[in-house]
């Protein structure tokens, strides 16, 4: 329990702008009192009523940290510090920001009536929440500005990808910036290959995809998932095991290209991959282990979407041109998980528009006006904001 | 209660069963909850601002059974601190109890 309740606390605090003694103070003190609440034979219930989730505990710390924040003011072990641009600059930095709407609708109206330009001219209209991410969460740093704004970087690259070169598949790709800006965000707290492991769902859906569509070997290209099982065992301790698990690998993918391209039974080919799973057996290898475990729910979310989009794919073929939605799924499920309550809406709203666009568009045929459908985040982040 | 009236009550509760003795972030904890009806788990978060704005210092003890146990321990600003949150406090439940009450001259 204390385990799982501070690597919760951990992730929750990284979201502010702590720094790392301070964060490692609160986890200390967290620990500390778990370790003196299981000493007088409290239950889990109750020491969680007694010390507050990981979430309450951070909303609890949090309004701290804002209110300090706000007035430009940092207490850091009894110092008191001034950071920032203090109330004027904020105060200037909201000013633009609620600008923002007027001046993209003077933008659009211009770029509109004077150069005809009303679409793609609408796209000014996405630079309210980007402007406003630009402004405020920029402040606590790059990286944490960078995954803020990786869903509006997604959508404007989808766009042009698509209304320009008609790539509108497989550009839908960039969509997976926005978990990986998020792993790469939170690479501080990982080794080499943990983080290596966290990014391979996103290298193997990228890469078989893009090998699927322009060289057109989709089964041979689903071969590049296995990446993911080991770079998965370079996680294991046990050096040996870790050779031997390897080369299974390798041992079976030689097997079913071999047999697949000699005798073209890809069918019966997938037998040699018996070998891993049997080894994998031997050594009590079950299950490959991977140590990400805060990315452990984007990783299993990452093979459903795939298993399901491979599946529909082959059984009905024409799903391939739009069941590649269900991959938003994951920067959606990533923002829901992390991203503060307040900002979620926002937050979700380039997804739910891109579903709203593709749907009308392939389906109806509206792509006329489906792009209407973008409005929808610029408005979502005016009415939170409000 | 209102949560601000609510919090500055209980701010005042901590430095009191401080002034005495050293505690640690668990003992605090325990010792309020038992006394006053309060949300045990804004109590830490409460007790690391008042560490931070300098009413509490810390120190750490050698526990026989696992890492360091951190004691806080109130210093002078915060003994001079509580008495004037107390003075404040007696001086303002004064008033309301005698509004309570009933008294003549009101």
């Amino acid at each position: 329990m204390k385990e799982k309740y501070l690597e919760e606390l951990e992730i929750l605090l990284s979201q502010y702008d702590i720094s790392k003694e301070e964060k490692d103070d609160i986890l200390a003190d967290y620990g500390e009192m778990i370790d003196d609440a299981i000493s007088k034979n409290l239950s889990d219930k109750k020491i969680i009523e007694m010390i507050g989730s990981p979430k309450t505990v951070v909303k609890d710390l949090k309004e701290g940290f804002k209110e300090k924040e706000e007035d430009g003011y940092y207490y850091h072990d009894g110092v008191v510090t001034v950071k920032g641009r203090g109330r004027h600059g904020k105060h200037r930095d909201n000013r633009v920001v609620a600008l923002m709407p007027f001046i993209s609708v003077i933008t659009f109206f211009v770029l509109g009536f004077w150069l005809q330009a009303w679409h793609p001219g609408w796209m000014v209209f996405l630079s309210i929440p980007v402007v406003a991410i630009l402004i405020n969460v920029f402040e606590r740093g790059k990286s944490e500005g960078l995954v803020a704004l990786s869903p509006f970087i997604a959508v404007v690259t989808y766009l042009i990808l698509g209304f320009v070169a008609e790539l509108w598949h497989p550009s839908w790709l960039i969509f997976l910036i926005i978990p990986v800006f998020g792993i790469i965000s939170g690479k501080k707290k990982m080794s080499f290959i943990p983080f290596l492991t966290a990014l391979s769902p996103f290298i193997a859906i990228t890469t078989f995809i893009l090998v699927g569509t322009y060289v057109g070997y989709w089964h041979i290209a689903w071969l590049v998932f296995l990446l993911i099982p080991m770079i998965g065992i370079l996680n294991n301790k046990v050096v040996w095991k870790r050779w031997v698990l390897e080369l299974s690998f390798v041992l079976a993918i030689a097997a079913y290209l071999y047999l697949g391209l000699q005798f073209d039974e890809w069918l019966y080919s997938l037998f040699a991959f018996l070998i891993p799973a049997g080894v994998s057996l031997l050594l009590s290898e079950a299950e490959f282990k991977i140590t990400i475990n805060q990315n452990k729910p984007v990783w299993i979310l990452s093979l459903l979407c795939t298993l399901v989009y491979i599946g529909f794919g082959l059984w009905f073929s024409s799903t391939w041109a739009y069941l590649w939605m269900i991959f938003l799924t994951i920067p959606v499920f990533t923002i829901l998980k992390y991203s503060d309550e307040k900002n979620k809406l926002v937050a979700v709203m380039p997804f739910i528009s891109v579903v709203i666009f593709f749907s009308l568009g392939h389906f109806f045929g509206y792509w006329a006006f489906s792009w209407l459908a973008f409005l929808l985040i610029p408005m979502v982040a005016i009415i939170r904001n409000a | 209660m209102n949560s601000q009236f609510k919090k500055g009550i209980i701010e005042i509760c901590v430095l009191k069963i401080m002034e005495d003795n050293d505690l640690c972030g668990f003992d605090v904890i325990e010792r309020l909850s038992k006394e006053v009806p309060v949300n045990e788990n804004t109590i830490y978060p409460l007790l690391r601002r008042l560490t931070q704005q300098g009413f509490f210092e810390t120190y750490k003890v050698p526990s026989p059974v696992g890492a360091p146990k951190k004691y806080y321990k109130i210093t002078d600003f915060g003994t001079e601190r509580l008495g004037e949150n107390l003075k404040e406090w007696k001086l303002f439940i004064k008033g309301v109890f005698k509004i309570l009450e009933g008294d003549g001259s009101l």
